[in-house]
């Protein structure tokens, strides 16, 4: 007797596929539907894109930072700053509805009302409240922060070949006024929570995909080759505005978020899914990628996640920026600039001439 | 009371300036001015906290000095020529594009805060020496390098009072870094500033080509101020 299941592969059957092994040993989990090879990748989403971001770098795929951090900034105080988390300084962008405006903003289409929240001393700005540790000292710095800003996120959106999103949330607290989709809750990390001007609304699988489809064509719209690698976020919330219990309001919003990223790469060959989520929170893992706490996940969930990741996508060999230059692959990765400018370097001269000429009759 | 002023190439100006003083026998205080290299090193661990004195580790530094301060030298205080020189980070921003927190055509703007981390990680191992040597029971004081002379090289490519400004924010957060602890700071006097804040020609080192050093005369008035410092300290 013939049926659909009688072609399928070994990895679509539970019992030969998931039974037989060790859970670390569970293979099949991700086809790749385009490569990454030599094209230039961007990231965005909640935390857990961060550590997509962090392994893209690290293991030298063009990876694309059109915000980079300045060299004398230490390198362990980067992340602080908001600097190589992502693909530009947004910080964690958790909702569908914060990708869809960060666009609209960076673009020009939509200017949201709300300009700043007041913390302590200073502003913070409403859309990466968090950026910096500390609060800018001025309504005009943050303006000229936010400005440079929204132009490297324009032209990341301009320049890259792939675009990963990590789907975090469906909980946004939004702007009564003009609908603004703001990352934290006002009144958390600035601003005052006000009933009156905020709204918190738990977004709808019809509203994650609306959100997301308004996002591929608008982005498609400046570069119709850009192509969407998805993920949904394991961690769960920290906490919910909803009257149910956070575990259950964890399952609602990931339940969402992943049904809208299947529907999304059912209907677009330009969209890929990765399911990092399920690595980590299916049943038969037992837990073992999380933390003590059941939320933070551990580093070898993380190196778990990127081994099934590169089992598709392999580490490019030989990456430096030059052959990468030399083989026209568009957006290499930066360029490296010598360590000193020529003008330094010859200051550097002038200083070892004022040494010698000032003290070579120093008898000390 | 004998002191030590050592540091970077600024500290051939206060050489020059305590020469001619000398020649002219109008120094009462026993100074020495002994450079310790070039400040391209300074943000770099070039020495080691060896508990009752900076141990040199710097191959450079050591043809200078192998231990701050000196075995037996019996220094009372220890003037630094390190920390008020931004001219490292401003050609770096010069060099890479950068801005501090204003909008100006072709580079990017570093917050403030940004800008202070900046700072403070090219003086970190200035300011530890400081802690250090204090620690050791010496009074340490800082010397100031003159600031930015209009003609500097580094103007060419980006608003001279952008410049200075860059400079100046520089110096105030050292300065309140040196304040916070209790390093005594000889300071440029002003008249050697301009109206707007650049150094005056006067005082601008007397190779025609060197527009970032300070001559003698420079030297000369800023080693009376030291020589005040020191008698008013007794």
């Amino acid at each position: 007797m013939s049926h659909p299941y009688r072609q399928q592969p070994d990895r679509a059957f539970w019992k030969r596929t998931v039974s037989p092994y060790h859970p670390m040993d569970v293979g099949g989990w991700y086809e790749k539907r385009f490569s990454f090879a030599d094209r230039a990748v961007a990231t965005a989403g909640s935390c857990f894109a961060q550590h997509i971001g962090r392994n893209l770098r690290k293991f030298e795929f063009n990876y694309l930072d059109t915000e980079p951090a300045p060299r004398g900034l230490p390198e362990d105080k980067r992340l602080d700053y908001g600097y190589e988390m992502y693909s530009a300084r947004y910080g964690n962008v958790y909702t569908s509805r914060q990708l869809l405006q960060l666009f609209q903003r960076a673009f020009g289409t939509f200017t949201p009302k709300e300009d700043y929240w007041e913390r302590g001393e200073g502003v913070v700005d409403p859309f990466r409240p968090t950026i910096e540790p500390a609060p800018f000292s001025s309504v005009e710095e943050l303006r000229v922060q936010r400005k440079i800003h929204l132009e490297s996120v324009a032209e990341l959106f301009r320049s890259a070949d792939i675009f990963v999103f990590t789907l975090g949330l469906t909980e946004a607290w939004l702007s009564r006024e003009d609908g603004a989709a703001f990352p934290l809750c006002p009144g958390t990390a600035g601003g005052v929570y006000d009933p009156d001007a905020y709204a918190f609304h738990n977004l709808s699988v019809a509203d994650v995909i609306e959100d997301m489809q308004g996002f591929i064509d608008l982005a498609r719209g400046v570069n119709p080759d850009l192509r969407f690698f998805l993920t949904v976020s394991p961690v769960p919330l920290m906490a919910t505005a909803t009257d149910a219990q956070v575990a259950v309001a964890t399952t609602y919003s990931k339940s969402v978020l992943r049904a809208a990223a299947g529907e999304l790469y059912q209907r677009h060959d330009f969209v890929d899914y990765f399911p990092s989520y399920e690595i980590i929170t299916s049943p038969f893992m037992k837990g073992y990628f999380f933390e003590q706490d059941g939320r933070e996940v551990s580093p070898h969930g993380v190196a778990h996640v990127m081994d099934v990741f590169f089992s598709q996508h392999e580490v490019p060999a030989g990456t430096e920026a030059a052959r990468r230059v030399a083989q026209g692959v568009r957006n290499p990765a930066p360029q490296i600039l010598p360590e000193i400018s020529e003008a330094e370097r010859q200051e550097r001269v002038r200083c070892d001439e004022e040494l010698l000429n000032s003290f070579k009759d120093d008898e000390a | 009371m004998r002191l030590l002023i050592t540091g970077d190439s600024h500290t051939g100006a206060l050489y020059r300036g305590l020469k001619e003083m000398r020649a002219s026998g109008s120094v009462s205080a026993e100074i020495v001015v002994r450079p310790l290299g070039g400040g391209h090193l300074l943000p770099t661990p070039f020495f080691r906290d060896a508990g009752d004195h900076a141990a040199v580790v710097d191959p450079n530094y050591r043809q200078a000095f192998e231990r701050l301060p000196p075995e037996g030298a019996g220094y009372d205080a220890i003037g630094l020529s390190m920390p008020l020189w931004p001219m490292r980070l401003l050609h770096q921003m010069n060099w890479d594009k950068w801005s501090l927190s204003e909008e100006i055509e072709g580079r990017r703007p570093v917050s403030h805060a940004v800008f202070r981390e900046m700072v403070m990680a090219d003086q970190k191992y200035v300011l530890l020496l400081a802690e250090l040597l204090q620690r050791c029971g010496l009074e340490v004081f800082a010397v100031s390098a003159p600031t930015l002379f209009r003609d500097h090289n580094s103007l060419k490519r980006l608003p001279p009072a952008h410049g200075l400004k860059i400079f100046q924010t520089y110096r105030a957060i050292i300065c309140a870094e040196l304040d916070a602890r209790k390093v005594d700071i000889i300071d440029i006097p002003p008249q050697c500033l301009d109206d707007e804040g650049f150094m005056k020609q006067d005082y601008r080192h007397e190779d025609p080509k060197d527009e970032h050093h300070g001559n003698a005369a420079f030297g000369r008035l800023m080693m009376q101020a030291v020589e005040d410092w020191a008698a008013a300290k007794g």
